[in-house]
């Protein structure tokens, strides 16, 4: 099992590297793409070494592709445990989703059917990948824009499932959860109710494009539903570390960390530590 | 249908619109698919513009956009780095623009500038070093001489005057001109590198191209030096032989003696 780790942060990305070399950015993590880091030297490593010396940092990958069925990439799994061994995350982490077949990467984080089928191949894979990383991994729930006819159990029975299963830890995406829930109908209260969300080490958080099918686009500010959610979520969690993704229309970060402030308030009342960190 | 089965028709279909959607899949399903299909396309596209921005400017936009679309769909990502979706986009501009050699030697230079970015680091031999590393040497040492060059150096094939047309091709920079630069009247070679944290690239003459060609691929100093004779005489290959063995360590292009 992950030891927890209750703080506040943000993704890591090219606009905001200065930012993080040359300042004190009060944050307690940054999370970093790993893909952007499985690299054999350069900038990239060296920047990740200058900011891991000043602030934890978690994994993040989209990559992984823990629903494939054709198994996982041995050569990206080689990649990730080298970058894991050296940057001694806090986590790894990675989706729910598939992203590659047999000869070709779609590079998108691809929906799942939830079948037995499927979710056998997941827990394979996501043991796999632990077995190889020598660590449990945290699973995100993703956000999703179909749904299959052949689904035999909703997306939160799914993940609980493989995380009973895996002894995996949860990246809970509470974005994805409002995405997901208004293109699919469902209560995303009743998805949080769903999850073993004692499981939870991590929480998201993202805008998205609204619309009749809503887009997790990470590119403006956290809307209010979605802060709404947080608070319930934090209501039923144990410590997490909660952080805002932003990949695109990326501000600057004083306007990041401000949101992030948005966050620390809300979490402030259900803190494990007294005060929020 | 299996999950294997799901996942290649799903894939299938992200790549064409010629391949249908399962029945089952029609109406809100498709719409959803849509998303994926765009988004593959988009996201793709994308890559192909941060890898290659000056091509870009080069060809203009839309141009470009028919160009990396015509590459992926040859050429569909397999690896599970996003960067690797440019591999040989050189290759398909060359085909793309037969009439404008320009524009596969700046995919190849940007290219070349990506890989040396984010080659493994190493130390490269700095003139104090190479003076120590070959003191007492005799001609038959500097004749059997090998050397390791850094990683992710590369070296190329170019007809144009690059260090030109990259200002004239950056951000703010002055493209119709750059379209309209007469290439060079001698072919050169070019050599990307990355100087410290920075991927850079210079021009040299044909005769370093193909010393520069000759050691990287294993050869030794000596039949660098034979080659430059017979192309310059004995005199003028030797004195330009030397000046070129202190311009690569100079550069920072030799990682050790092999």
């Amino acid at each position: 099992m992950i030891d927890p780790f209750e703080g506040f942060g943000l993704g890591l990305r090219r606009p905001h590297y200065r930012d993080f070399l040359d300042g004190d950015v009060p944050v307690d993590f940054v999370e970093v793409i790993s893909e952007n880091f499985m690299v054999d030297g350069g900038n990239p490593l060296a920047v990740l070494e200058e900011v891991r010396s000043k602030h934890e940092v978690v994994l993040h990958g989209v990559s992984l592709s823990p629903g494939s069925a054709h198994g996982l990439d041995p050569e990206y799994l080689d990649r990730l445990a080298v970058l894991v061994d050296s940057v001694e995350p806090l986590w790894v982490s990675d989706h729910l989703c598939w992203t590659r077949c047999s000869a070709h990467n779609s590079h998108d984080l691809l929906p799942l059917p939830m079948t037995s089928e499927a979710l056998d191949v997941v827990c394979a894979n996501v043991q796999v990948a632990q077995d190889r990383l020598r660590r449990p991994i945290l699973l995100e729930n993703p956000s999703s824009y179909l749904t299959f006819p052949e689904d035999e159990m909703p997306e939160w029975a799914f993940i609980s499932e493989v995380a009973r299963r895996t002894g995996c830890c949860l990246l809970l995406d509470v974005n994805n959860i409002y995405v997901s829930a208004h293109n699919h109908g469902f209560s995303a209260i009743d998805y949080l109710d769903g999850l073993p969300l004692d499981r939870v080490r991590q929480v998201h958080l993202a805008g998205h494009a609204p619309g009749r099918i809503a887009i997790d686009t990470h590119d403006r500010a956290v809307c209010d539903g979605v802060w709404s959610l947080l608070d319930r979520a934090l209501s039923l969690t144990g410590p997490v570390a909660v952080m805002i993704e932003r990949d695109d229309a990326i501000p600057q970060l004083s306007e990041l960390l401000t949101e992030l402030d948005i966050a620390r308030n809300i979490a402030a009342p259900h803190s494990r530590m007294g005060v929020a960190a | 249908m299996s999950l294997a089965d799901l996942q290649s028709r799903f894939i299938a279909a992200l790549r064409s619109d010629e391949v249908s959607l399962p029945e089952a899949w029609q109406g809100t399903q498709a719409e959803g698919f849509d998303v994926y299909r765009n988004a593959y396309r988009s996201r793709l596209v994308d890559a192909m513009r941060e890898t290659f921005p000056r091509t870009a400017r080069l060809v203009g936009d839309e141009a470009f956009g028919a160009a990396a679309a015509h590459h992926l769909i040859q050429h569909p990502p397999a690896s599970w780095t996003l960067d690797a979706a440019g591999t040989g986009f050189e290759l398909t501009v060359a085909e793309l623009f037969p009439e404008d050699p320009d524009v596969a030697e700046l995919a190849w230079i940007e290219w070349a500038m990506q890989e040396a970015f984010v080659a493994r680091d190493a130390q490269s031999l700095d003139g104090l070093a190479f003076t120590a590393a070959t003191a007492g040497f005799d001609d038959a040492d500097w004749g059997d001489l090998r050397l390791q060059f850094v990683p992710g150096i590369a070296v190329g094939h170019v007809r144009h005057d690059w260090p030109t047309l990259w200002q004239l091709l950056d951000d703010d920079g002055d493209v119709a001109s750059a379209r309209t630069l007469p290439p060079s009247s001698q072919p050169q070679g070019c050599v990307v590198w990355r100087a410290d944290l920075r991927p850079v690239f210079a021009l040299v003459d044909s005769a370093s191209l193909e010393a520069l060609e000759l050691i990287i691929g294993r050869g030794s100093y000596g039949e660098a030096c034979d080659r430059m004779v017979g192309r310059l005489g004995e005199e003028r290959a030797l004195q330009l032989a030397g000046e070129m063995l202190i311009r690569w360590v100079t550069n920072g292009w030799i990682e050790a003696i092999a």
